[in-house]
């Protein structure tokens, strides 16, 4: 059992990448057991998002929401047209109906 | 997210409108320019529509994974487009009011205000080197490189700045964020 401030420290640590291997595998240890001190974590999360608001104000160029949209749109599985009848098909004629990818993305 | 992870467009639209700007301005300070900001900012978001299901209300606040990772991948574009030429100038933090849009939106300006007063609280040398490893990305071999001080002295520095951002920021940062999540919320 670590003591809560070596803890503290360990996860503050961990937030700008400061631990060594062995530190990580004892926080990662306690974590385990600990749900106090895994909220206490998500805290220093939070800790961390709270600073990244106080990057100085900087304007995205108008047109970024719509090419993220865009983006998405075209990520966007198209569905197999119906055996039979008009149907509205989302992208149209020619479209090559490829499946929904799998998401590997990380939870940071 | 639920209604992102149900591939509902107009709710990521929503989520885009509402945090594309300190995004935005995150990934420019981390990346360093207009084209590497426009990069990262798509890609967080083409990552939340992809992987909204994987989202853990419990793990914390919509804000705060959107902000996180836009800074993780803020920090690898640069390091991939840079590669081991790295930003070693401690910059201004921007601790200034006047910077801030007066458009945005209320609880970014809030939230602003209270984080400020919470770095304010720190010692110099903290905040120096908080600084340089969060929106610089420098390892903390790095801050301690830059700022010419034992890697120990970095690691304390760094740690003790985060602990005592945490404390004085203490209450205030989940009524913040809820106000943060509040659009995001369910309807």
């Amino acid at each position: 059992m670590i003591d809560r401030d070596l803890f503290i420290h360990l996860v503050a640590g961990r937030e700008l990448g400061g631990l060594d291997d062995a530190e990580a595998i004892e926080l990662d240890r306690h974590l385990l057991g600990c749900a106090t001190c895994a909220a206490e974590e998500r805290a220093f999360d939070g800790t961390m998002a709270a600073l990244a608001l106080l990057a100085p104000a900087h304007h995205p160029p108008q047109s970024l929401q719509a090419s993220i949209m865009t983006r998405i749109r075209a990520m966007t599985p198209v569905p197999d047209p119906a055996p039979s009848g008009p149907v509205a098909v989302i992208g149209g004629e020619g479209s090559t109906g490829r499946r929904w990818p799998c998401g590997h993305g990380r939870r940071p | 997210m639920r209604r992102i992870g149900e591939r509902d467009e107009r709710a990521l639209e929503e989520l885009v409108r509402r945090f594309k700007r300190p995004l935005y301005s995150l990934a420019y300070r981390v990346a360093g320019s207009d084209r590497f900001a426009e990069d990262v900012v798509q890609e967080v978001f083409v990552a939340v529509w992809r992987d909204a299901n994987r989202y853990d209300p419990a793990r914390g606040a919509v804000s705060s994974w959107l902000l996180t990772m836009t800074r993780f991948r803020g920090i690898d574009m640069l390091r991939r487009e840079t590669g081991a030429k790295r930003r070693t100038v401690v910059v201004d933090l921007s601790l200034r009011a006047a910077d801030d849009d007066v458009h945005e939106e209320t609880w970014l300006r809030t939230r602003r205000e209270t984080v400020r007063g919470a770095l304010r609280e720190l010692s110099e040398a903290q905040r120096e080197a908080v600084t340089m490893a969060f929106f610089d990305g420098l390892t903390h071999v790095e801050v301690a490189e830059a700022l010419a001080i034992p890697l120990g002295t970095a690691k304390s520095r760094i740690r003790l700045g985060l602990i005592n951002l945490r404390t004085f920021l203490g209450e205030s940062l989940s009524e913040s964020v809820a106000a943060a999540d509040g659009a995001g919320r369910e309807r």
